[in-house]
């Protein structure tokens, strides 16, 4: 699971060209909050949820949310080496993370992070573990001892799949087919107050220090950018029955070809 | 430079996916630029259509026979073939399965990806510059895999045209099926497919789409009532669908479909540049928003400041 700046998901003020962004405010990244959802319910009475996030102290609030909601071992990932890593680097740490906690069923990741966007680090998570990858799951459930059947939602079809364990899945954020998010229970909250929350850092995983954070990340940002091309600028019409009026009038002479051009 | 620019391209029926075609086109747009020769991968239980890839400048297919959901398998494949051949720039299509195939097959190579590019150049040290929406899509960034081959990516659906055909060479196809290795782990045991897919959003004359402002799921129904009515597809943004009002098929946008209708209407969307510039393909835009200061209004042709739910009844009643 990854923490998340809110701004990630608010816009920029194209008065001043700049970033809307609210200091400090962090949130859970959606797609997280599914897989954990997701996890809670397979593991259900006789397994356990753990959850592994990689970033800075402040993650631990994500933990003990997590914790609040039922999830067991708790894993803060911080060291300030492993900053700036890319998406194969990051893959590279939390599998490193999760093979040093021992074994596993199955790893469900967000299907993408809402500041990033890539969606690349499961698949890159289960190239470096070598098991076998689901991605935009939108409904999972357990199909006998060993294995595990996904609904992915693909562009134009639906894809039902099943894979034996060990696997990692990487689940989608606002479809309801996983389930709705659960809510803490009180006794979920008062545990979550004083969770054990164990930092690994590289002492534990020993990783070359030249292989991770910045230093090991194959791709670089040049630079950014705001999105400048493609304004119109058009005035908008305060009077709702006048713009409507114009929009028809543009549809009608859009359906006898007097657009084309 | 000698090296090799390799499209992963995708079949649709016995040819080449109309995304396949827009990457090659831009292949040969960077191999005009020094980049190197464009090469096909083709993946498939079809065979290569050798002559529809020379058609569109690939020199060379890399063709394996394996089935379209065995992303496990294309992935190790591509990785070995791409350690084996050195090529120095490999696009593929940010479908679904085609990040799953990059995401996997970047890590077996040990090299960089960008995911859902909008953009390619190569710079002036004749590296390829990646360019794609960042920081949620508020920022567009320029991205290189210096130190690391080959420099991967993944092009969003939509990012570029799609050319004519334009060459008349050959496409000498090599056979790398005896080098696939595992059986899928992931075993496919049903297809559903769904209706009013992305395809027919990336190709409807008139697009309508709903964002965060309608509200409900309901009033995406009207969405969909009303793209019905003026003969085109509904759409949303990717807050509409993470609200759970709209489908993720739908999505316009980052990581969803770019689009290039003649008319796009937006209703109750602010604005974020990831769906901003989702839509840059239209040719007309219009944008219905209770908030005069939606910075959708600076991307568009017609805007209309108002309630959105009486604007689509209107239009709705006044096209009965």
């Amino acid at each position: 699971m990854k923490q998340i700046p809110s701004s990630a998901t608010q816009g920029f003020d194209p008065d001043t060209n700049t970033l809307i962004r609210e200091q400090g405010t962090l949130m859970t990244n959606l797609a997280d909050v599914y897989a954990l959802e997701s996890a809670l319910t397979l593991a259900g009475q006789d397994g356990t949820a753990d959850v592994f996030t990689m970033g800075k102290s402040s993650a631990c609030a994500l933990l003990r949310d997590a914790c609040a909601l039922g999830a067991k071992g708790l894993f803060l990932i911080n060291d300030p080496l492993f900053a700036g890593s890319d998406t194969f680097v990051t893959a590279k740490i939390l599998a490193a993370a999760i093979k040093h906690e021992g074994s596993y069923d199955l790893i469900l990741c967000g299907r993408r992070t809402l500041d990033g966007e890539t969606g690349q680090v499961g698949g890159q998570l289960a190239a470096v573990l070598e098991v076998p990858c689901v991605t935009n799951v939108i409904r999972l459930e357990q199909s006998g001892e060993r294995a595990i059947r996904c609904t992915r939602l693909l562009e134009e079809t639906r894809q039902m799949v099943e894979t034996d364990f060990p696997a990692v899945v990487t689940v989608c954020e606002g479809v309801e087919e996983v389930g709705h998010p659960r809510l803490p229970s009180l006794r979920g909250i008062r545990a979550a107050g004083h969770a054990q929350i164990k930092r690994i850092t590289n002492e534990t995983l020993q990783l070359n220090p030249g292989s991770v954070g910045l230093a090991g990340s194959f791709t670089r940002v040049e630079q950014t950018f705001l999105l400048a091309a493609g304004r119109r600028r058009c005035k908008p019409e305060p009077n709702l029955e006048n713009g409507v009026a114009r929009l028809l009038t543009l549809i009608e002479s859009m359906r006898i070809g007097g657009e084309e051009r | 430079m000698n090296g090799e620019i390799w499209v992963v391209c995708d079949a649709e029926g016995t040819g080449l996916s109309g995304c396949s075609c827009e990457l090659l086109g831009k292949a040969q747009a960077l191999s005009e630029k020094g980049a190197g020769t464009v090469c096909a991968v083709w993946f498939s239980e079809i065979p290569p259509p050798a002559q529809e890839l020379a058609s569109f400048g690939a020199v060379r297919a890399y063709a394996a026979c394996l089935s379209d959901a065995d992303e496990y398998g294309k992935a190790r494949l591509l990785a070995r073939l791409a350690k084996t051949h050195c090529p120095q720039i490999l696009l593929l299509s940010a479908t679904v399965q085609g990040r799953s195939v990059a995401a996997q097959a970047a890590a077996l190579i040990g090299t960089g990806l960008t995911a859902d590019c909008t953009g390619l150049e190569i710079g002036p040290d004749g590296k390829l510059v990646q360019i794609r929406p960042a920081y949620g899509g508020n920022l567009m960034a320029r991205v290189t895999c210096p130190g690391s081959l080959p420099q991967m990516a993944t092009v969003r659906p939509g990012a570029f045209s799609r050319c004519r055909p334009f060459n008349r060479g050959c496409c000498a196809v090599m056979d790398c099926t005896s080098e696939k290795s595992l059986e899928n782990p992931v075993r496919l045991l049903e297809t559903i497919h769904l209706a009013g897919a992305q395809t027919a959003l990336g190709e409807a004359e008139i697009v309508v789409a709903g964002g965060a402002g309608i509200g409900s799921a309901r009033a995406f129904d009207q969405i969909c009532l009303l793209a019905e009515r003026l003969g085109g597809a509904p759409a949303a943004s990717r807050a509409a669908v993470n609200a759970g009002y709209a489908p993720y098929s739908s999505q316009v946008g980052q990581t969803g479909v770019c689009i290039h209708p003649k008319l796009y209407i937006a209703f109750g969307i602010s604005g974020a540049v990831q769906h901003l510039a989702g839509i840059q393909g239209a040719k007309r835009i219009a944008a219905v928003n209770t908030d005069p200061k939606a910075p959708i209004f600076d991307y568009a042709d017609y805007g209309i400041v108002g309630d959105l739910h009486r604007a689509i009844d209107l239009i709705l009643w006044h096209t009965s």
